[in-house]
C-alpha cells in the first residue's frame, strides 16, 4: 500500500490504481500519515518552508467546521473519452446545422421585399486635350481592341474631336 | 496519471463533499504555500494564519474552480490575495522587493525561486527535519540516494530515472519507495513531538 502512495505522490500510477490508491488514503488513517510523511521528507529535500506540527490539526479543525462543497461535476473534459465524445457531438451539431440549413425547402416570400432604390450615377464625359486626341489617333494600329475594325476607330476619334468643345 | 492530473481527481472529489480529499491538497501544498506566503509577511506566526486561511477560501471557493488552470495556480492566487488583503487590513504593504503579482505563480514551483525571509529561531526549528532528511539520504545505498534525488531534486519521471539507472522503471519505483521509507523511519522520533516542533 505505501509503494502506491509513493507512486500516487509522484504522478506515476494509471488512472485506476491511482483511484483505488485515493480510496485507501480516504478511508485509513495510517495511509494519509504516510502521504503526510513522503510530502514532508520531499519538502524538507527541497528546502521548502516547514510550518508547525499543529498547522494541519488546527486546519483540520476549521474545515470540519465548513459545510461540505457540493459542486456539480464541473471539470471541463476531465477524461480523454470525455473529450472526445464532446468534440464528436459538436461535430454531429455543427453537421446538421449546415445541412438543415442547406437542404430545408425555403419558405414562399408573400409579401414583397421592399427595394431600395439604386442611386444611378450619371455618366461625366471628361474631354479629351487635343494633343491627346492626336496621340490616339496616330496610335490606333498599336490598340489591343478588335471588336472594332476597319474606319470605325477613326471615324469614332475623329468625331469626338469635333465635338469637343470650343472648335 | 500525471501529478495535475491527481490534483484535479482530488478536487472532483472535494467538489463532491469529500473533505479528506481536500486534506490532502493541503498536505501536498501547505509548506509550499507557506513558503510563498513568507515573501510577503515575515512573521511565521502570521504566514501560518494566512495560509490557514487562504485554504478555507479555497474550500468555500471549490465550487467555482473549473479545472482551467493547475489547482496549485489557483490556490497560490488565493494565497496571494489573502496576504495582500491582510496586510491590507494591517495597514501594512508587501515590501517591494518580495512583491510577487498572482502572474508569477503560474509557472510557480517551489524550490530556488523564492527565498524564505524566515527568523532564525523558525529556520533552527526547520532545518531539523531538513537535517535529517538529508543526513540520511547520505547514508543510503547509491542506487536508492541517486533515484530519490533524481526524482525529488532534478523532478524526473520514472521513465527517465530508468533510462539513467539502466534498470527497469519497477525496479525504479521499488527503490524511490525504499529511500522514502527508511528516511521517514529516521524521522519518525522528531514527528512524535510537541506542537512547537515546525515540519
Amino acid at each position: 500500500m505505501k509503494e502506491q502512495i509513493s507512486a500516487l505522490m509522484d504522478g506515476e500510477l494509471d488512472q485506476r490504481a491511482a483511484g483505488e490508491a485515493i480510496e485507501r488514503l480516504r478511508a485509513s488513517g495510517e495511509a494519509l500519515q504516510t502521504w503526510r510523511v513522503y510530502h514532508l521528507i520531499s519538502d524538507g529535500m527541497r528546502d521548502t518552508r516547514l510550518l508547525s506540527a499543529g498547522f494541519t490539526a488546527r486546519l483540520s479543525e476549521r474545515l470540519a467546521a465548513e459545510p461540505a462543497v457540493l459542486a456539480p461535476s464541473s471539470l471541463p473534459g476531465r477524461t480523454p473519452v470525455q473529450r472526445f465524445a464532446y468534440a464528436a457531438a459538436a461535430s454531429v451539431a455543427a453537421v446538421a446545422l449546415v445541412g438543415w440549413l442547406a437542404f430545408a425547402p425555403q419558405p414562399e416570400v408573400s409579401a414583397p421585399i421592399a427595394k431600395a432604390p439604386t442611386a444611378v450615377t450619371p455618366a461625366v464625359m471628361v474631354p479629351l486635350p487635343s494633343a491627346a486626341q492626336d496621340y490616339l489617333l496616330a496610335h490606333q494600329g498599336f490598340s489591343p481592341r478588335v471588336s472594332l475594325q476597319g474606319m470605325a476607330p477613326y471615324v469614332r476619334t475623329v468625331a469626338d474631336r469635333a465635338d469637343e468643345p470650343g472648335k | 496519471m500525471s501529478d495535475r492530473d491527481i490534483d484535479r481527481q482530488l478536487v472532483e472529489r472535494a467538489q463532491r463533499g469529500d473533505k479528506r480529499a481536500f486534506e490532502m491538497l493541503v498536505e501536498k501544498y501547505q509548506r509550499k504555500l507557506g513558503r510563498l506566503l513568507s515573501r510577503f509577511i515575515r512573521d511565521p506566526a502570521e504566514v501560518e494564519d494566512v495560509t490557514q486561511e487562504a485554504f478555507i477560501k479555497a474550500y468555500r471557493a471549490l465550487p467555482a474552480f473549473r479545472g482551467d488552470s493547475a489547482f496549485y495556480t489557483w490556490l497560490y492566487r488565493i494565497g496571494i490575495n489573502t496576504a495582500k488583503n491582510y496586510l491590507m487590513a494591517m495597514g501594512r504593504r508587501a515590501p517591494t522587493s518580495t512583491e510577487v503579482e498572482a502572474e508569477e505563480a503560474e509557472g510557480f514551483e517551489e524550490g530556488e525561486q523564492l527565498r524564505d525571509i524566515n527568523t532564525p529561531e523558525s529556520v533552527l526549528l526547520s532545518n531539523e527535519i531538513a537535517e535529517t532528511v538529508n543526513a540520511t539520504i547520505e547514508g543510503l545505498p547509491e542506487e536508492l540516494r541517486k533515484a530519490i534525488q533524481m526524482r525529488e531534486i532534478e523532478g524526473m519521471s520514472y521513465e527517465d530515472i530508468a533510462q539513467a539507472m539502466d534498470c527497469p522503471i519497477g525496479t525504479v519505483r521499488s527503490r524511490i519507495f525504499r529511500a522514502r521509507e527508511a528516511i521517514a523511519e529516521q524521522l519518525r522520533p522528531l514527528l512524535d513531538t510537541g506542537k512547537d516542533r515546525r515540519w
